[in-house]
């Protein structure tokens, strides 16, 4: 009876474990912004560098021109998202989900003050340098919770990492290679970790 | 419980106590809720055969179906309840007694 007993509990704990290591389907979501985020934080350097003439105003429009991306990216994986993967209720892809959810209240909030700050001053605040420890360090906390809810090493370091560059970046503050690091940290703390999740998300819907 | 027979199998919940639906609980305890088919993969059973387990749980209160539709496809979803998660954890509380009493 004894081993019966067994054999049903090493099911029932495989079963059990391999919904609670279901891989994280927000894969998309991640390349979409690390692109995005990659490649702002390479121009806003390169315009401050005075590349190709471009001024101050430039500035403006290419963070206009990235919201406007991103938002519009977003929404459309949204509604593209395929509705029936398997291990889409699993711990860590709710975790997941709804710290990221969190984190980008916090940024509109953010960056919602800091835009109304500068249309007020008639300046640009130095709250858009000062989102970047602020973004990073989001971004850290968001991939270190998918990763310890999830099981996946690679996000767990991807999340330290983030919550590192914090650091590193406030010490770059208001220099132009601060969005050289920016653009470096989003690499590897987004968009890196979204490729690696893309390819274990499973293919298939049920 | 430990004035109780831990060999008593009056005790074993039989509702649960089957390998197919041990499989359900053990997901639905992880994975809750789960897509009908997702179920299915994971517990390698027939579209007929898992519904026919689902509806013993349902009727006993465990699991709750939810029908909708993905754009233009039906789909199942299967919720455990609270009172499938009490008596999930309740089994196995069971087993592990037996299992200390055997030892």
């Amino acid at each position: 009876m004894s081993a019966n007993y067994s054999e049903d509990l090493a099911y029932v704990r495989e079963i059990a474990e391999s919904g609670a290591s279901a891989p994280l389907l927000g894969g998309r979501f991640l390349v979409w912004w690390g692109v995005l985020v990659t490649a702002a934080y390479l121009a806003h350097y390169a315009i401050l560098q005075g590349v190709a003439g471009l001024g101050g105003t430039a500035l403006g429009i290419m963070w206009t021109v990235f919201a406007v991306l991103g938002v519009a990216g977003q929404l459309t994986l949204t509604f593209l998202f395929p509705g029936a993967k398997p291990g889409a209720s699993s711990a860590g892809n709710r975790a997941s989900s709804n710290v990221w959810m969190a984190s980008g209240f916090v940024l509109f909030s953010f960056f919602a003050g800091v835009v109304i700050k500068s249309l007020l001053d008639g300046a640009a605040s130095p709250g858009f340098n000062w989102s970047i420890p602020l973004v990073l360090g989001v971004y850290g906390i968001s991939q270190l919770v998918s990763g310890l809810m999830a099981n996946s090493r690679g996000l767990i370091i991807a999340g330290w990492g983030g919550i590192a560059f914090v650091g590193i970046t406030v010490i770059m503050m208001h220099t132009p290679e601060l969005y050289l690091a920016a653009a470096a940290a989003a690499v590897l703390v987004v968009l890196i970790p979204g490729i690696i999740m893309l390819r274990e998300e499973p293919s298939t819907t049920v | 419980m430990s004035d109780e027979n831990p060999y008593d199998h009056s005790q074993i919940d039989d509702v649960i106590h089957g390998r197919l639906r041990l499989g359900v609980m053990a997901y639905l305890s992880s994975v809750s809720p789960a897509i009908f088919g997702e179920l299915r993969d994971k517990v390698s059973a027939t579209d007929g055969n898992l519904s026919t387990h689902l509806k013993k749980l349902e009727e006993a209160g465990y699991v709750r179906q939810e029908k909708r539709f993905v754009g233009k496809r039906p789909q199942t979803r299967v919720f455990l309840t609270d009172e499938g998660r009490k008596a999930w954890l309740d089994w196995i509380s069971r087993m592990r007694a037996i299992m200390d009493a055997a030892e």
